[in-house]
């Protein structure tokens, strides 16, 4: 009876497991790689790489607001005020980076909290809310800018979008560091556990004794935290702070957590599946490159993608 | 087919996977009988009334009406065949009114593609409700109403299709004795129109009061068919078991000198109750009987922080209390098993183990990290010891029947090490085998010291285990019985003392 226990839960883990989503990306891959002589170099792999960096790192936070049943719209604005703060401290104020990087994550742990204020108090749907603080945040990016875009001066900013360890770019670890402490957290921290509660379902998890409102609130913060932290990072990318970094990034990191296997009703979802989930797209926006397709059908192609991702993800929930 | 044969089963058969829902299941539904179709959960029951509504189709075998086979059916056929299926969960649309969803199927007038005149329309939904003989705003929004008067708006529903199979499953679950009366009334007089009625229930009291005849199906197979009036329930129970089972056995004691755990004084809450005082001992089963929309469930949630109360005061072990969320009832001790699990119990996205160990996380774990190991450990303890048929503590959640569930939300709160238990309905859709389990476990905890308070309909079920009743009408308590003087009727004098229907 053990034995047939054991390969019961195994059988619940393959199936529980969004392969998927790996194989897509492994046969997206292998495609490319035909098609194109220059995918599988060592210097394209690493440039899509540090292209995922910023939705990559803002999609650990989506990730844990999705399956806890949020959702937040403004991360993009985030990203582009993350960067603008952190400048315009140093450049204007001029304040040392260490700082500036604070300053620019309390603000993102301000907005994160505010969100979560209104969401948690007032009962407001945070699709909405955050669809308001996209434009609230945007709007301060440009205020701050005064209307152009501001240099990094700073180089250890720069190193933080630029920077190599040996042949790895530095963004890619700060990601991959991000992404590995996150699913650590998501899978074996009990608050972890109550955010899959709470997206599985919120009454039940109240009446459990978890604290949904004050786990609510950590996750709005952390999902803001490090969407100003992406921004930061990008930032050091580009070398100075732009006034539309981040615009419609949203979307994508959306994209990535629901193809990584979230649904947006909550409760299921993982970290290392939305940044596959990134990276199928990265991969698909690389190929368009590659490949000399215009612009318009990557933009076409990319909606369709999540479309596809959403409807298989329905198909393979079974029917309900 | 036999002349007075409306509906026939034959063979049918339904696998899921490996497992046998049905094995070639054959009986017959007469004409204008009400026919009862009882099972333990898992037995079957619910896989053959979706076939019926056309919902899943049989492996092998058919169904057989005037004459014709059926082996594919779905939803609409069914209906236009005259089979109209009512199920537990019911399956209304909150947003529009009684009216609108009475005649749900019936709006076009002469104009299509246009809704009949609201006058006509309030007429026809009003002749379904009077025959019903219950008062319902025809006006209001469906999911503004009680979940008694959902049901039967349901059942109003069902009737506007005219159908000649009229299949209830669990239909008195919400209503109180007079609207069970009236649906039997309802149900005698559907009968006399030469309407069939399949009556799915738990209620074996019911069933021998209602039906004609009883079908008993276990394990997915067809056990027998009796005729009601010539068996008794205890027979009933053994073919649906297969083994006798002790359900119903009265208590007899007075109450006790143990340590009073719970005290609550002139407890308030507009509008749900006003004035509750009362105390709770370890080791004793008090119960809260009333009719539903009596405020005992909301008297739960106060107590247990969840909707704290307005003015009174709480004390555990003697000390005043200020329970203003569920944290602070655990802090205390307090533990509630809330009615409806599967609106609030059940996270049918978790898997056994952690909808077990939920409530309890912080206590396994290190540094705010999850210790796995002793997760696993107490959980396969509580499935031991509660008898939670699960292959393994990695199954979903949801492939568990309903009696197998309702102990794994009792295992979260026994894990939290309680001392004041309230349980609310603890039983509701549950099979006679778990139900008997169920109330074992609740006696065995008040044995090892726990206050365990019951809200229950289940008269029988009151009676059974309970040390003491306190009964409720409309937010205020009525009165107090002890198990040796408690009986049925008294109960019910006192949920009912000076209302209507």
């Amino acid at each position: 009876m053990e034995k047939n226990a054991v390969f019961v839960s195994l059988i619940g883990k393959i199936r529980k497991t969004n392969w998927g989503v790996y194989v897509a990306l492994v046969v997206e891959c292998l495609l490319l790689s035909l098609l194109s002589p220059y995918f599988l170099s060592v210097n394209n792999l690493f440039n899509v790489m540090k292209s995922l960096t910023f939705s990559g790192i803002t999609s650990v936070g989506m990730t844990m607001l999705i399956i806890s049943g949020g959702l937040d719209l403004s991360v993009g604005s985030m990203i582009g005020l993350g960067g603008m703060v952190t400048a315009a401290l140093m450049e204007k104020l001029g304040v040392y980076p260490l700082f500036a990087v604070i300053g620019a994550l309390s603000v993102g742990a301000f907005s994160g909290f505010f969100i979560s204020v209104i969401v948690n108090k007032l009962k407001i749907n945070s699709f909405i809310v955050t669809l308001g603080m996209l434009s609230v945040l945007r709007g301060f990016t440009y205020l701050i800018s005064e209307g152009s875009n501001i240099f990094i001066n700073s180089d250890a900013i720069i190193f933080l979008g630029q920077g190599y360890v040996g042949k790895v770019p530095f963004s890619v670890i700060l990601m991959l560091i991000i992404v590995i402490i996150g699913a650590l957290f998501l899978r074996f921290s009990v608050l972890g556990r109550q955010i899959y509660a709470i997206g599985g379902n919120e009454r039940a998890a109240r009446l459990a004794g978890i604290q949904v409102d004050e786990v609510r609130m950590i996750v709005f913060i952390v999902t803001s935290v490090l969407a100003s932290f992406a921004g930061i990072v990008a930032a050091g990318t580009l070398g100075s702070a732009e006034m539309t970094a981040g615009t419609g990034l949203e979307l994508d990191v959306i994209a990535a957590v629901i193809i990584g296997g979230a649904s947006l009703k909550g409760g299921k979802g993982s970290v290392v599946g939305s940044l596959v989930g990134a990276a199928i797209m990265g991969v698909l926006r690389n190929g368009f490159i590659l490949l000399g397709l215009q612009y318009e059908a990557q933009v076409i192609s990319i909606g369709l993608v999540i479309i596809l991702a959403v409807v298989f993800d329905s198909l393979r929930s079974g029917k309900r | 087919m036999g002349e007075n044969v409306v509906l026939k089963f034959s063979e049918i058969t339904k696998h899921f996977g490996g497992v046998t829902a049905l094995n070639s299941v054959s009986f017959e539904i007469l004409k204008g009988e009400c026919h009862a179709v009882v099972g333990e959960n898992g037995a079957g029951k619910t896989t053959l009334l979706n076939i019926l509504g056309g919902d899943i189709n049989p492996d092998t075998g058919f169904l057989e009406l005037g004459g014709e086979h059926f082996d594919q059916l779905d939803p609409r056929k069914s209906i236009s065949l005259g089979i109209n299926v009512i199920h537990q969960e019911l399956a209304l649309i909150g947003p529009l009114s009684v009216t609108e969803n009475i005649l749900i199927e019936n709006l076009e007038g002469k104009y299509p593609g246009f809704v009949k005149k609201q006058g006509k329309l309030k007429q026809a939904a009003k002749r379904i409700v009077d025959m019903l003989g219950c008062e319902i705003d025809l006006e209001e929004l469906v999911e503004n109403l009680s979940t008694s008067k959902k049901q039967i708006v349901e059942i109003a529903k069902a009737l506007s299709t005219n159908p000649k199979i009229l299949v209830m499953d669990e239909p008195t679950s919400s209503l109180t004795q007079n609207e069970t009366e009236n649906l039997f009334n309802i149900i005698n007089s559907l009968k006399k129109r030469g309407i069939s009625i399949i009556f799915v229930s738990h209620r074996l009291n019911e069933v021998k009061k209602i039906s004609d005849r009883v079908t008993v199906i276990r394990d997915g197979n067809y056990i027998g068919t009796v005729k009601t009036e010539e068996t008794t329930i205890d027979a009933i129970i053994r073919m649906m078991v297969g083994r006798k089972v002790e359900l119903y056995q009265k208590r007899n004691s007075q109450e006790g000198e143990n340590p009073v755990v719970l005290e609550v004084q002139n407890l308030t809450r507009e509008p749900y109750f006003r004035d509750i005082s009362f105390h709770a001992r370890g080791g004793e089963v008090l119960s809260f009987s009333g009719l539903v929309g009596s405020g005992r469930t909301e008297l739960a949630e106060s107590i247990f922080g969840f909707l704290p109360a307005v003015s009174g005061e709480i004390h555990v072990f003697g000390k005043s209390c200020h329970i203003d969320s569920p944290q602070a009832a655990m802090a205390l001790g307090i533990g509630l098993l809330p009615e409806d699990r599967k609106i609030n119990g059940v996270i049918d996205t978790m898997v056994v183990r952690e909808n077990t160990s939920i409530a309890v996380l912080p206590k396994l774990s290190k540094f705010g990290f999850v210790n796995k190991r002793e997760e696993n450990k107490l959980v396969k303890r509580f499935v031991n010891v509660l008898n939670i048929k699960t292959q393994t503590v990695e199954e979903s959640v949801t492939n568990l029947s309903g009696g197998n569930q309702q102990k794994v939300i009792l295992a979260r709160w026994l894990a939290t090490q309680v001392k004041v238990l309230i349980v609310d309905e603890p039983t509701q859709g549950v099979d006679v085998g778990a139900k008997a389990e169920i109330h074992k476990l609740l006696r065995e905890l008040a044995d090892q010291g726990v206050a365990v308070i019951v809200i229950s309909s289940d008269l029988p079920e009151v009676l059974s285990i309970s040390d003491r009743v306190l009964v409720m009408q409309v937010g205020k308590l009525t009165g107090e019985l002890q198990s040796s003087e408690v009986s049925e009727e008294k109960i019910m004098t006192l949920a009912t003392v000076g209302l209507n229907c």
